[in-house]
């Protein structure tokens, strides 16, 4: 039997892989896109250890997906401001809420244009002014 | 013939401050009410009233005025409009018409304590319980996945993730069920008040 182009292909492809010419490949594009990242990460505003992931998101990951939060705050603002007023564990509710309620807000509205682009104005406190009297 | 005419500027002068008065006040406490100032402009409200003659038809604006706003802090529904009679008249066919509308949050939390996405369901957020129920279900699953297998810290960690965004899905849900009672509640405010002729919107 005669191994067509595609054949072909995937049998290069697996020559590559598993060979060690292949695994060294691989190893410098993940550590090119590590050092990518880090490289971002680098340039990263003074912050406290717990809103790093945050920041690190904001500035090294959340570009990447190439996707613009339909929200304004966007989301990552969204969650400092919920997580510095609120604590990790009600932020993060409050954060895992957002994604949610997005979904149906995105229909409804209200609208705000921001830098020429409309969002949905979804600010912190139309979603915690509930638990003013909690605290 | 000069000094005749600056008693009548002066004369006129104190007439117009007299009467524009108590109306500067109102207005200045519905701008700190609309910038959410509730408690101070209730406050200047009050103190506008202490002030205001007593036939005066902004002292029962500005009664009028500090009730509603004052309930609005508080989400209340039973207001007094006692010391503005006309406002008050004004206000009870709106009343009639538009009986307050009470809204409940538990029962959407209850929902998605019991099966998670069902709470934005029952709220008419088809949208949301989908998001919720494709956070949630999917882990449930990986969970009793490596539950079966006997997969302890793996479990572990499955379950946590699970608790967490279950907990969330909660949240959400009880969230929205207050920001929608909380946007009835204004909505029906604002025709209150609207009812009640009053002018300006401290909102």
């Amino acid at each position: 039997m005669v191994a067509g182009p595609v054949g072909s292909y995937g049998i290069a492809w697996q020559t590559l892989v598993s060979g060690s010419l292949g695994r060294m490949l691989m190893l410098m594009a993940a550590g090119s896109f590590a050092a990518a990242l880090l490289w971002q990460a680098m340039a990263l505003p003074a912050s406290t250890p717990g809103s790093w992931p945050l920041r690190f998101y904001q500035h090294a990951l959340g570009h990447l997906d190439g996707r613009d939060c339909p929200s304004y705050p966007v989301c990552s603002v969204y969650a400092s401001q919920a997580i510095a007023k609120h604590g990790l564990f009600l932020g993060g509710m409050l954060v895992i809420d957002r994604l949610i309620h997005e979904a149906d807000d995105l229909r409804k509205g209200p609208w705000a244009v921001v830098e020429g682009k409309t969002r949905l104005y979804d600010p912190l406190a139309r979603n915690d002014f509930w638990l003013e009297g909690e605290h | 013939m000069a000094l005749l005419r600056a008693i009548v500027w002066a004369v006129l002068f104190v007439a117009g401050t007299a009467h524009a008065a108590p109306a500067d006040s109102y207005h200045a406490a519905l701008r700190l009410a609309a910038q959410g100032q509730d408690a101070q402009a209730v406050q200047r409200l009050r103190e506008g009233l202490n002030g205001a003659d007593a036939n005066d038809p902004w002292r029962l604006r500005m009664a009028a005025a500090a009730s509603l706003i004052e309930a609005r802090g508080q989400t209340s529904t039973a207001i007094d409009l006692s010391k503005a009679p006309m406002q008050q008249a004004m206000s009870e066919a709106y009343l009639k018409t538009s009986p307050p509308a009470e809204a409940a949050s538990w029962p959407a939390g209850l929902l998605s304590l019991l099966l998670p996405g069902s709470g934005h369901a029952w709220m008419g957020r088809w949208r949301d319980a989908g998001v919720a129920a494709t956070m949630v279900w999917p882990m449930i699953g990986l969970t009793l996945w490596a539950a079966r297998r006997r997969m302890g810290p793996v479990t572990v960690f499955f379950a946590m993730i699970t608790i967490w965004l279950w907990s969330g899905v909660i949240f959400s849900a009880l969230s929205i069920a207050e920001r929608e009672a909380a946007e009835i509640y204004m909505q029906w405010w604002q025709g209150l008040w609207g009812a009640t002729g009053l002018p300006g919107r401290p909102w």
